[in-house]
């Protein structure tokens, strides 16, 4: 099955075999189904964040540039690679 | 004669009854999680919601007997090399047999960017960790929230 590509229009919602917990002010995500635990740096625990409270790629963008004074170009950029290794773990799931 | 005087205190507080038990459990749980994994582990012990908050209060004699059984799985799990998963299993199961109301937590630590993510699990008792104290390190996972994930993933399987 091929994937649908990540754009500025895309959203996610978290799988319910994940769980997060934040851990000072970064976050670890819990795969429950591969038992693997991931870390998240601040920039990717608001990415996350972002995105699984139900932003686009292009709003989360907007929002971490204005956060972290990069362009909204560059952070939709990140955001769309980030998104895309989150997929690919079985962290996010993509809804539209 | 050092390592029998340690067994014979290690039986006199534990007992020897529940050292067997937890040996034979712990091996079996041990086994379980390397070839089924952690998820059909937990289906299959079918102890219920094992993350979740208990319901009923419990007395400090409960606590004081629960430390006993968790004291239990940690000794003979450091033996035998079990981790604290295997552990926190064993005696989530033998005080929940006993009718003692526990959970396990699960909690996970980074102490910096550039180490890893480290986890630990535990029993806690009405909101009092038993045996240890590990909040000042580890961070909990929310514990209704695991047994969602747990049912979510034990639907999912042929």
């Amino acid at each position: 099955m091929t994937e649908a590509p990540i754009e500025s229009t895309s959203t996610f919602a978290t799988p319910d075999h994940v769980l997060a917990r934040n851990v000072g002010n970064e976050a670890v995500l819990l795969q429950l189904e591969l038992e693997e635990y991931f870390g998240l740096d601040p920039v990717g625990r608001l990415g996350w964040e972002l995105l699984t409270a139900g932003h686009d790629i292009g709003g989360a963008a907007r929002l971490i540039s204005e956060e972290y004074d990069v362009s909204a170009e560059r952070a939709q950029s990140d955001l769309v690679g980030f998104a895309g290794q989150l997929l690919k773990a079985g962290l996010l799931i993509h809804v539209a | 004669m050092k390592i029998v005087r340690r067994i014979i205190r290690h039986l006199t507080e534990i007992g020897v009854w529940r050292s067997v038990r937890t040996l034979v459990l712990l091996r079996q749980n041990r086994r379980s999680l390397q070839k089924n994994g952690f998820t059909a582990t937990v289906e299959a012990m079918n102890l219920g919601d094992v993350f979740g908050h208990p319901t009923t209060s419990s007395t400090k004699d409960d606590i004081d007997e629960a430390a006993k059984t968790v004291r239990a799985a940690h000794a003979i799990g450091r033996r035998i090399n079990a981790t604290c998963l295997p552990q926190s299993l064993t005696a989530c199961a033998m005080l929940r047999r006993d009718g003692v109301e526990s959970r396990i937590r699960v909690g996970v630590a980074r102490p910096s960017p550039d180490e890893p993510v480290s986890a630990h699990a535990w029993i806690e008792i009405g909101g009092t960790c038993i045996g240890e104290n590990p909040l000042g390190t580890y961070h909990p996972f929310d514990g209704e929230q695991m047994n969602q994930a747990i049912r979510a993933l034990t639907k999912e399987r042929p």
